[in-house]
């Protein structure tokens, strides 16, 4: 491989990372339940590509959202057998948050990201790649090696009990009742 | 501002209001660094047989400064014993040393292809042929 090449190999996987980064990690927590693992499984799928241990996939997203999720279920094998420590840092920790929002909407980030986590992980996981992989149904299908009806299915589920937990609340109102 | 829409789609867009945390930085530079391995293999390995040397160098010439031939004991004694050891020498040896040990260490340690000049005796030649019942 020359140079040139390589250059474009880690041009081209660092722009996927900024791109679908953000999504992919989002993703790998709903599996882990927290973020530090989560960059972890991130990065040991962008750092094999990095090397160039495998070819550049095409369509990249799918693939992506694939190594990702084979990457977490590996690490929650192995995770399985550790103890948790019993003062592990929660989802209060700012570093440990998922999401980021606007100001008016700070309170929601929290309430949305416990919502998610109480979502059964099948759920979950097709809603983040369907809001913020902004993946079609298809794709999703493909990933998960499940039908799309199945996928569809899973994704109403999701979108419901979501609706149903995060309470019609104004914003104002939100900040007086804290 | 009511934020709970009405339906689906509203709320997927309430939804991708929030948008996920970006993750740590990419080391990409471990990357580059793991692609220089053979460069940099080949100048640590390098980097490394100098310093063995160095050391191999500096333990050889601690070695000859503790050596018998080089100990202080016996720089003291040369200068003071450069003859061969006789009776006499031995005797002055045991007077100008500070203890009989040293005195000893210094006997012992004598080249043994010391030539004696011609009229003078060997002690150790003569206690040697002398006949020492016990």
């Amino acid at each position: 491989m020359t140079k040139s090449s390589a250059k474009t190999r880690a041009d081209q996987v660092r722009e996927w990372y900024e791109q679908y980064g953000p999504a992919l990690v989002a993703y790998a927590s709903s599996i882990l339940g927290e973020r530090s693992s989560a960059e972890d499984a991130l990065q040991q799928v962008f750092l094999k590509l990095l090397r160039g241990a495998m070819e550049l996939p095409s369509p990249a997203r799918p693939y992506l959202f694939s190594a990702v999720r084979n990457a977490a279920l590996s690490m929650t094998r192995k995770s399985r057998r550790d103890v948790p420590l019993a003062d592990e840092a929660g989802p209060d920790n700012k570093c440990e948050q998922w999401f980021q929002a606007p100001a008016e909407l700070g309170y929601w980030s929290a309430k949305l990201e416990g919502a998610i986590r109480e979502l059964p992980q099948e759920q979950g996981e097709v809603l983040i790649m369907r809001i913020w992989g902004e993946m079609s149904f298809d794709e999703i299908a493909t990933v998960l090696a499940i039908s799309i009806n199945t996928v569809a299915s899973r994704y109403r589920y999701a979108l419901a009990k979501l609706r149903e937990r995060m309470q019609p609340l104004e914003v104002g109102n939100e900040h007086t009742a804290k | 501002m009511n934020i709970q829409p009405n339906d689906d789609e509203k709320f997927e867009n309430f939804l991708k209001q929030f948008r996920p945390r970006t993750p740590r930085r990419l080391p990409v530079e471990i990357s580059e660094r793991a692609n220089r391995r053979p460069f940099f293999l080949t100048w640590s390995a390098a980097a490394a047989a100098v310093l063995m040397g160095a050391v191999l160098l500096i333990h050889h010439q601690q070695t000859r400064i503790h050596s018998p031939e080089t100990s202080p004991l016996t720089t003291v004694e040369r200068p003071i014993n450069p003859e061969p050891l006789t009776i006499r020498t031995a005797n002055t040896l045991l007077l100008r040393t500070p203890t009989d040990r040293a005195a000893l260490n210094g006997l012992a340690f004598r080249s043994p292809a010391t030539h004696v000049s011609k009229g003078k005796h060997s002690a150790l030649a003569v206690l040697s042929q002398e006949n020492i019942e016990l």
